[in-house]
């Protein structure tokens, strides 16, 4: 009796560790769980949205006119390089009509969101965001940063989400050179918090230092020509499939503000 | 003085643990502060003998894993396992002096550490982060004023 007082609870905790990383039959569970819980996350984010309303209340109608105005002269920048975007756009609608190709650009809408913390867990890499369910945000959708991909929601609750961010070991992304189209996979890795490995790049493929991957569309996950890392080391190792290569991720988290996700692929 | 009821009295100590688990700190203070569900239900093993006591530290641990993001069953493994040597040592946990008590949440601490982290290993490998390690250092210092506060809540 003692024995399965014991043992029982441990055999509980290890059944729901080995379905919880093999299946996904336990995200029911889990996002109803988080809904149940989801007051907690707005009660630990009062002090950083109290933080972010004073300081809002404290700016200068100076520092206003003046981030007006930078902000202006960017969006007006933008658009003119946007214009760029739209002819090649169509150039390529073009070219593809021209070659029977079924290959066509992809258009996405966006939702905008707050970064309210980072690294609530210990051992993974995740950031929480002030937008969830109510918002029409899901499971599986991609979050991009300013530079690149940062991640994938794992997880939701009716006013936020949780991104586990590129660089954690049990996110995988498809990418590809964007020198020449190689494809691969990229990995976070346990022992650094700052690289990506490369997986299932044949070997002497054609990789230089400095080559940037783009995350790749196969799998239809992941958007198209998104950057995801910068190549850091590239070698052919013996006895190896396959070749070692370590990126650094380009979108780095510190300092950012503001996350955008992705609505549909 | 009234002294609260178990039941309440957990429910109130585990949202007050879940707000001290979930408050957006930077990685090396995360990685080294206190396990606060440990160190909170502690207190309630020792001072709450109730029956199916590691039933509660498996519903606890879930509910942690979810609020932290963490696979399922993680921090319920590493609770349920240092729950079961606080409750072998409860009796002499009770009478002992703080710093033997201290010795004592180092020791459980360290448990759940390990149960924690080789779960982790077990599944994504090694990793780099070393300021965990400091965890049940912390929790065994913090224990006098988790002690401290939490009697003042038990005899509220």
């Amino acid at each position: 009796m003692y024995f399965l007082k014991i043992f029982t609870p441990i055999a509980i905790a290890i059944f729901l560790i080995i379905f919880d990383y093999k299946f996904s039959y336990l995200n029911n569970l889990r996002q109803s769980v988080a809904a149940l819980i989801s007051p907690i996350y707005l009660v630990v984010s009062l002090p950083s949205k109290l933080y972010t309303w004073i300081n809002e209340q404290g700016t200068s109608k100076d520092q206003l006119l003046n981030d007006n105005q930078s902000l202006n002269s960017e969006l007006l920048k933008l658009k003119v390089r946007f214009q760029q975007v739209d002819a090649l756009a169509l150039e390529n609608k073009k070219l593809n009509s021209l070659l029977e190709s079924s290959y066509a650009l992809q258009k996405n809408s966006f939702t905008v969101a707050r970064i309210e913390s980072v690294a609530r867990s210990r051992l993974k890499k995740q950031i929480v965001i002030n937008k969830g369910s109510n918002d029409n945000l899901k499971v599986g959708q991609v979050a991009l940063g300013s530079n690149g991909v940062l991640g994938q929601i794992t997880q939701i609750t009716p006013i936020n989400a949780s991104i586990l961010i590129a660089s954690d070991p049990t996110q995988f992304v498809p990418i590809k050179n964007a020198r020449n189209g190689i494809q691969g996979m990229s990995q976070g890795v346990a022992e650094n918090k700052h690289q990506l490995l490369v997986k299932f790049i044949e070997p002497d493929s054609d990789i230089k230092i400095n080559d940037v991957f783009v995350s790749s569309a196969l799998g239809s996950k992941f958007p198209n020509g998104y950057p995801v890392g910068r190549v850091t080391h590239a070698e052919q190792r013996k006895n190896e499939s396959f070749m070692y290569i370590t990126l650094e991720p380009i979108q780095q988290i510190h300092n950012l503000e503001f996350v955008v996700i992705l609505n549909n692929l | 003085m009234n002294i609260q009821r178990p039941y309440v009295f957990l429910l109130k100590i585990t949202l007050f643990a879940f707000i001290l688990s979930a408050l957006p700190f930077n990685d090396a203070v995360l990685d080294s502060s206190p396990f606060w569900m440990l160190l909170l239900y502690t207190y309630w093993l020792i001072h709450f003998p109730v029956k199916g006591s590691l039933f509660i530290a498996l519903i606890l641990g879930v509910l942690l894993d979810v609020l932290q993001g963490d696979l399922l069953g993680q921090n319920a493994l590493a609770l349920i396992v240092a729950s079961i040597f606080i409750n072998s040592v409860k009796q002499s946990f009770y009478v002992s002096n703080l710093s033997t008590q201290q010795i004592y949440v180092f020791l459980s601490s360290c448990l759940y550490l390990a149960f924690f982290f080789l779960s982790h290993f077990l599944i994504h490998g090694l990793t780099d982060n070393y300021y965990l390690l400091l965890a049940p250092l912390t929790s065994a210092l913090i224990w006098p004023v988790v002690r401290f506060f939490l009697f003042k809540c038990k005899h509220q």
